[in-house]
């Protein structure tokens, strides 16, 4: 049991430190909290690998699961987590005063993440969603000297309260039908008996807004780009990528647990409620990322098309999940490794370069090939990752995935999901064309502008090793997947 | 060792790509980065046309195979090889893009972009040919987009952007039917596949069932991958992109979009049509009959209204690919042997014609050869640049099947292929021959031999490095028109065997 939480109390350790950090001299401060966030998130890590023989465990009357869904999601937020700690080190979006703060939120935040995606018990991750949306609110709104950060940061605070309220009112709903406060229990109790179709369909409601909310998923789409607009690059990355995984990791858990049944047939689930919601999200699925694919066409700042991208990529994500099979979600999980990447590498070059232009917009980035060759190369790959282009391992990813959904008949999403990849290549190209240009914008990028250091050009180069690895070796990473989740449900 | 050459050939463009981008910016002319591209190019194709030269004649089976499974679960593998299908691109790439490097080898604008993004481009269209799984060939078809529409983007005309969107766009369509019809094929067939070996015959059958009605996927497949790949090489009426980008594009990527990339998407698509859906190309093959005489009508009577040259190649490049979809449609040995070749040789021809006209824009800063008023805007050229006049009067006879050269092998083999099946098609194809023969005329008339205010204009002769770049194209030509059997005996027996399984 001690072992099992280990590393969410090194967590807790690091988290004093960077609070007495804080506390201590500024000199000592700045000095001390990259390396005390890095060397606690890394140490945690370590030792959540080191739990693997552990996996599959119950712990505290179930309350607490660490199931392989659990431990690949909590690998993912401390590798996540680390590679933010990084990204917050070389931006200059947040102010060195504000250093040791972020990376306060960013240790509490995967903190709190990791016991969400452990719960079994619905008050406990009631509890750990809360704290962890105030977590991201707070980042956000981190440089209060910023009117959009402070914007974003109120507007994020009142949609994540309707979600944590839609989630509270489904919960109480659940415990209402079945006396429980354990998803377990409660899959236990559904064996023997069903609920209506109008109880079903209204508790699926709530959930599913809560988490579309959560998530920024269709119909609750319009809060991210805006978000990851105002919020500082670090901020936008942690929240970007943080939100809609703890909204898919806790959707996982609900519908798989409750929602469905494992059945004879192994690897696969069927829908245990009345009304067959798998089409519902499907639904969600194609509609949210049709939208980001068309919203993203239109931006011409760099942060919000982060956040339309981030909508598209939720929506492909999601229909990985309405496929109720192992090989469904083993895409989904491969999905969520290389959308972590892409987006670390996409967001650490988008703050590179809008640390040396001094803009945002894409007008202002004219003629970045000609300044930084290194910098703008990798930029297309990890662009191109995130929009699922070849040879990146997004290509891969919206394959597994698309495949997933064709496995399973659902040919409308099908086309929904390939239209939008015709529209990503498009923004592709409209994202990449003002940067490919040789002329240097009087405006824009000049020549006396800062060159990348090589420390930074190694952390760039760091990140393209997984990235090629999740290509290379996608079948390993898959068959890995597809094993892990048949150890805890069958 | 030896099993690996196919991947080297591969490999190494991408190896020269990347190097690009770490090499340091050296003055010219001995920039390291220049030599590098041009060996990385100049040896890939060397392994590659090794690999051809070592192939078995008379044997129809995929040769030199190298096999790894990639993503098991899915049935995607890493698995190339060389069979007579493939043989005339892989030619035509092996030959054309050492010759680019050379010509853009005093670029002063980005000079190791253009290179690597060359290389790259190289390495996938070597892919797409030696490709014997769909979902490989997929991969590289798509991935070829990207450096063809950033060469466009960064070094093309005023226009370039408009004109590098329009390709974008048709590009992604074509990708994205291409995508869904490879899908469709792959879950047709159990256990799934996308090995061109296990999925020859086609195999593809059963139905689907959308908004209520049953619809036959191999028939479904069949046309989403077809005109998936129509939106990616001029076919009327999806050829708009190529006209204007051809206004935009430098030389060398002009060269890409008329000489090399037809040449693969029409690879492309005999190879999915004669091995995936032979049912369904035999009974479909009147409308692609249809759609190929109209192209030569359209292109060549098109051609002949033209006054630029880039716009006169694009719209000869439309002709050609009519002319080599009757082949194919035919289903004749003769005519499909004879489009396979035409490949090449069209390929070969289109990209020296292409490069003649950038060396008309080096001298003259255009190639508008006719005012808007319909004189002749350059003239008598042939008495200061006899050799240019030489080169580009035999690359001009090739591309209408003069006798020696490659040109007439193809088209006499596919008139006699098509006239089997349809003498009407053949009939629109002479007189589409005809017309280009009078448009090409035009132009060499007006250039060359002169009339008028413009007749002995000063030009330079050939240059020693144009030499270097035109003499191995028109060499080829001349070789494969003279002696063109070694070269058909490696096509006939795939294309027999598939020919077979269809009938």
């Amino acid at each position: 049991m001690f072992s099992v939480l280990l590393p969410e109390i090194i967590l807790a350790v690091t988290l004093a430190g960077l609070i007495g950090s804080e506390m201590s001299s500024s000199r000592e401060r700045l000095r001390l909290t990259t390396v005390t966030a890095f060397f606690g998130l890394m140490a945690a890590l370590i030792q959540t690998a080191l739990l693997y023989p552990q996996v599959g465990q119950m712990f505290m009357g179930h309350a607490i699961s660490l199931d392989p869904i659990a431990y690949f999601f909590k690998l993912l937020i401390l590798f996540f987590g680390i590679l933010v700690v990084f990204v917050t080190y070389f931006s200059n979006d947040v102010p060195s005063e504000k250093r040791s703060e972020i990376n306060g939120f960013i240790v509490s935040s995967v903190l709190a993440f990791s016991l969400l995606v452990q719960s079994g018990d619905l008050i406990l991750m009631y509890v750990c969603l809360q704290i962890y949306v105030l977590l991201c609110v707070f980042m956000v709104g981190i440089s209060d000297d910023s009117f959009f950060s402070l914007e974003s940061g109120k507007k994020l605070l009142v949609m994540m309260s309707i979600a944590l309220g839609l989630f509270l009112f489904g919960s109480g709903l659940l415990f209402n039908f079945t006396g429980s406060l354990n998803l377990f229990e409660m899959q236990r109790l559904f064996e023997n008996q069903v609920l209506t179709k109008q109880s079903s369909l209204l508790i699926f409601t709530l959930f599913f807004l809560a988490f579309a909310f959560l998530m920024g998923s269709f119909p609750m789409t319009f809060w991210m780009p805006d978000v990851l607009q105002g919020a500082p690059l670090p901020s936008s990355l942690f929240v970007g990528f943080g939100l809609p995984i703890a909204g898919l990791a806790i959707a996982l858990r609900f519908l798989l647990i409750v929602f469905s049944v494992p059945t004879q047939d192994l690897g696969h689930w069927e829908v245990a409620w009345a009304f067959d919601w798998t089409v519902l999200l499907s639904f969600a699925s194609g509609a949210t990322a049709l939208m980001g694919a068309l919203l993203a066409l239109r931006q011409t700042h760099f942060q919000r098309l982060l956040g339309c991208l981030v909508l598209s990529q939720v929506g492909f994500l999601m229909s990985g999940l309405s496929v109720l099979d192992r090989s469904g979600l083993s895409a989904f999980f491969y999905s969520c490794l290389v959308f972590a990447f892409s987006l670390v590498g996409t967001v650490a070059l988008t703050s590179f370069f809008k640390d040396r232009i001094k803009g945002h917009r894409l007008a202002d980035w004219v003629g970045g090939i000609a300044r930084y060759r290194l910098e703008s190369i990798f930029f297309f790959f990890f662009l191109a990752s995130l929009f699922g282009l070849p040879p990146a391992p997004g290509f891969m990813s919206k394959f597994v995935l698309i495949d997933s959904a064709v496995r399973d008949e659902r040919f409308i999403l099908v086309g929904v999901l390939v239209f939008s990849f015709v529209l990503w290549m498009v923004s592709f190209g409209k994202w990449t064309f003002p940067i490919a240009q040789l002329k240097i914008q009087s405006h824009g990028i000049t020549r006396s502008a800062r060159a990348g250091d090589s420390f930074q050009r190694a952390f760039f180069l760091s990140l393209l090793i997984p990235m090629f690895l999740l290509v290379v070796f996608a079948e390993p990473v898959l068959v890995w997947m597809k094993s892990g989740l048949l150890r805890v449900f069958w | 060792m030896a099993g690996y050459f196919l991947t080297m050939a591969l490999g190494i463009p991408f190896s020269g790509a990347l190097l690009q981008i770490f090499l340091p910016d050296h003055k010219k002319p001995f920039a390291l980065f220049r030599w590098i591209a041009f060996f990385s190019s100049f040896l890939a194709s060397v392994i590659a046309i090794s690999c051809v030269a070592v192939m078995d004649r008379g044997v129809a089976s995929v040769q030199l195979s190298e096999v790894i499974s990639w993503v098991g679960s899915y049935s995607i593998s890493y698995d190339v090889g060389l069979d007579g299908l493939n043989v005339p691109i892989i030619l035509l790439i092996s030959i054309v893009f050492p010759l680019l490097i050379i010509f853009e080898w005093n670029r002063d604008r980005g000079p190791k972009g253009i290179y690597g993004l060359l290389l790259i481009l190289q390495a996938c269209f070597f892919g797409v040919g030696f490709s014997q799984d769909l979902f490989l060939g997929f991969f590289f078809w798509t991935l070829s987009v990207f450096p063809l529409y950033f060469l466009l983007a960064i070094w093309g005309g005023a226009e370039r952007e408009k004109a590098a969107f329009r390709f974008l766009i048709t590009a992604s369509i074509g990708n994205a039917l291409f995508f869904l019809g490879l899908l469709l094929v792959y879950f047709s067939i159990e256990p799934h596949t996308f090995s061109f070996k296990e999925l020859l015959g086609g195999r593809v059958t059963g139905t689907f069932v959308l908004f209520g009605s049953e619809y036959s996927l191999s028939l479904t497949a069949f046309f989403l991958i077809i005109s998936g790949l129509v939106f990616r090489f001029p076919v009327w009426p999806i050829h708009g992109w190529l006209t204007f980008l051809a206004t935009q594009a430098p030389a060398s990527i002009f060269v890409l979009f008329t000489g090399i990339l037809p040449a693969v998407g029409l690879y492309l698509l005999a190879k999915t049509s004669f091995s995936l859906f032979p049912v369904e190309f035999a009974g479909w093959s009147r409308l692609v009959l249809f759609f190929g005489a109209l192209n030569v009508l359209f292109g060549a009577v098109i051609s002949l209204a033209q006054r630029e040259l880039r716009l006169l190649l694009a719209y000869l490049t439309l002709a050609h690919c009519g002319m080599i979809l009757i082949g194919f449609a035919s289903l004749d040995s003769a005519g499909v042997t004879g489009s396979m070749f035409q490949l090449l040789v069209v390929g070969l021809s289109l990209s020296g014609l292409g490069l003649f006209v950038g060396s008309v824009r080096l001298r003259k800063g255009h190639s508008a050869y006719l005012t808007p008023e319909g004189d002749p805007v350059f003239g008598g050229w042939i008495g200061t640049a006899p050799l240019l006049t030489f080169i580009a009067g035999l690359l001009m006879a090739s591309v209408l099947g003069v006798p020696g050269l490659g040109g007439f092998v193809g088209q006499s083999l596919t008139v006699m292929g098509g006239y089997t099946v349809s003498p009407l098609a053949v009939i629109v194809l002479m007189v589409g021959l005809l017309i280009m023969t009078l448009s090409l005329f035009n132009v060499f008339r007006g250039v060359f031999l002169g009339s008028g205010r413009a007749q002995k204009q000063w030009v330079s002769d050939l240059s020693a490095r144009e030499k270097l770049i035109l003499f191995p194209i028109v060499g080829v030509l001349l070789m494969i028109g003279l002696v063109p059997k070694p070269f058909l005996d490696l096509m006939r027996p795939s294309v027999l065997t598939l020919l077979s399984i269809m009938k």
